[in-house]
């Protein structure tokens, strides 16, 4: 009898750790992003309601991401997803049909594109082929560069993130707020250290910092990529040098996945500085968040371009 | 819905593989164009904290039929039983190739375990069961069961190393008894960077058509070298050596899309 007592109660004990469990996890919002600027958003906004997990880490080229099955697992079970968009990450789309999750799917309330409001740059115009390279049909995607579009991409955050907590709503309000007060203030501290450097040419390796060079005055003069997604010629890298030359450019700025082999030989012929220059949170190990990706290249790039 | 049906290979577009023909496995027991059928699948995501994917689908896809006018000759050949049944006569090129056709019911289950933050390794199983391409001359029915493994590693951002493997047992039912046959293919690729990547290929594959007491594979060899022009543009070229018909081949392929496009998770 006692034993059987004893039975029943560690069953009861057992289920009730488990409901407990189940409660306290439900609680949290399940987020996936598709790059980890997003992630590293949705946590300051989320804060502690919410669980967030990236596609894909700052060392990853987000143009070529292999969808895996365990990215479709981590979208089963999300609450929300967030994406770059503008095709930018497309290959998430096969993994939200193939995770068969209806809150997560286009137009759903778990589905967030983070690009909606965003001033879009160098969208094409006319007839597009192949010949241009992997041109964006919207526009250049690499909106993240330019640090200010962290108000419309908090923005869908909080909204995707109301529609599935609506009363949590002051408070993803107020850590946004509270980011954005942040921003300005950084903001204000990078304006004034870019300030003397407006006007100053570069060459980026891919064409991933036209918002970048926006919003702080700077020239993309050439890239080392001849197209976007071609790799270089020795005929191209020649005539790159030249231009160099001719615009006087001091630096040529590098994604940390891309090869430095040419962009070390021009840099070498022209005497300009190669900077490995992370594009997202976790691109090199000292950045951990989306403000300190900019702090980390503005410092970079002032220091180069004083020289 | 015209579709791509199961085993691990035969469900990938063609422009994704990372070869040009297909293996000699799928050649000899699904056809030429592999297993293609119009049908419907219904999938499902088991509930377990890894990935773990049931498919079962049930296809209709086109039977051969011989283009004879006139009937064809027959002949009398005892059966399992000792017993005789006829069967007709045809010229043997006509029995070159088989398939599955008419109704055909295939199973699928695919698991995937990432071992680290760099690596996955996916197992599947398959089955498929229908009538032989030729089943108005033959009466043959058939069952193909499949095992494949794959393991993917990702080193750096623009590197991958794929190692793939998927093994075939056909069970061909005629009337005078049971073929049984296999068949393999083993893959090694690797991509060195965003442009360049490279692989092996041995296949080895019985004739799903021999009479049965005869049994025979043929294995080959190929070189695959791949350049990635643009995100949607390749060019490949593959060298394959078949050891078995003492025989060369080179295949060459130029890939391209129309515009960026996304593709069902496979």
């Amino acid at each position: 009898m006692f034993q059987q007592k004893k039975g029943n109660l560690m069953i009861a004990a057992c289920l009730g750790i488990l409901l407990f469990g189940s409660i306290c996890s439900a609680e949290k919002i399940r987020v996936v992003t598709t790059s980890s600027d997003l992630a590293d958003m949705v946590k300051v906004v989320g804060s502690d309601k919410v669980e967030v997990v990236s596609l894909c880490s700052g060392v990853q080229d987000m143009h070529s991401v292999e969808p895996k099955p365990s990215m479709v697992i981590k979208l089963k079970a999300a609450n929300l997803v967030v994406k770059v968009g503008m095709d930018l990450d497309m290959w998430v789309d096969g993994l939200i049909d193939a995770a068969r999750n209806p809150s997560i799917r286009y137009g759903a309330k778990g589905y967030v594109d983070a690009s909606v409001g965003i001033e879009r740059l160098e969208v094409p115009k006319g007839k597009i082929d192949a010949s241009m390279g992997d041109i964006h049909l919207y526009g250049n995607p690499h909106y993240q560069t330019d640090p200010t579009n962290a108000i419309p991409i908090t923005k869908n955050i909080l909204e995707g993130l109301c529609r599935i907590a609506p009363k949590e709503g002051e408070y993803f309000k107020h850590n946004r707020d509270e980011y954005l007060k942040k921003l300005e203030e950084r903001m204000v501290i990078w304006d004034r250290e870019m300030e003397k450097f407006k006007g100053s040419n570069i060459v980026t390796y891919h064409n991933s910092c036209p918002y970048l060079a926006m919003r702080f005055g700077l020239n993309v003069v050439g890239h080392v990529e001849p197209k976007p997604g071609i790799p270089p010629s020795p005929a191209y890298l020649a005539s790159l040098i030249n231009l160099m030359k001719e615009k006087k450019v001091k630096v040529i700025l590098v994604e940390p996945y891309f090869p430095l082999k040419g962009c070390e030989m021009v840099a070498k012929k022209t005497g300009a500085k190669v900077l490995i220059f992370p594009t997202s949170v976790g691109g090199v190990k000292e950045v951990r968040t989306y403000l300190e990706l900019f702090e980390y290249n503005i410092n970079q790039l002032v220091k180069a371009l004083a020289e | 819905m015209v579709n791509r049906i199961l085993i691990l290979v035969n469900k990938v577009h063609q422009h994704h593989r990372s070869y040009i023909d297909q293996p000699q496995v799928i050649t000899n027991f699904f056809g030429d164009h592999g297993l293609v059928g119009e049908g419907g699948n219904l999938s499902y995501i088991l509930p377990l904290p890894f990935f773990a994917q049931l498919d079962m689908g049930t296809w209709r896809i086109e039977g051969h039929h011989h283009e004879e006018e006139e009937e064809p000759e027959t002949t009398q050949v005892v059966d399992v039983n000792g017993g005789t049944v006829t069967v007709a006569i045809h010229e043997e090129h006509e029995h070159k190739e088989f398939g599955l056709r008419d109704e055909v019911y295939t199973s699928r289950l695919w698991l995937s375990f990432p071992l680290t933050d760099k690596s996955e390794l996916e197992v599947g199983m398959s089955c498929a069961k229908g009538k032989g391409a030729h089943y108005q001359e033959h009466l043959d029915r058939a069952k193909v069961y499949g095992v494949d493994v794959t393991y993917n590693l990702w080193p750096s951002a623009h590197s991958r190393l794929i190692f793939q493997s998927e093994w075939l047992h056909l069970k061909r039912e005629v009337p005078p008894g049971t073929l049984k046959r296999d068949g393999f293919y083993g893959l090694l690729n690797y991509k060195f960077n965003k442009y360049w990547d490279a692989g092996l290929r041995y296949d080895y594959a019985e004739s799903a058509c021999p009479p049965v007491n005869e049994s025979g594979g043929e294995s080959s060899t190929s070189i695959i070298i791949t350049r990635s022009l643009t995100e949607t543009t390749a060019l490949r070229a593959q060298y394959k050596h078949n050891s078995h018909e003492k025989k060369d081949e080179a295949y060459l392929q130029m890939c391209f899309g129309i515009g960026p496009h996304s593709h069902p998770f496979q």
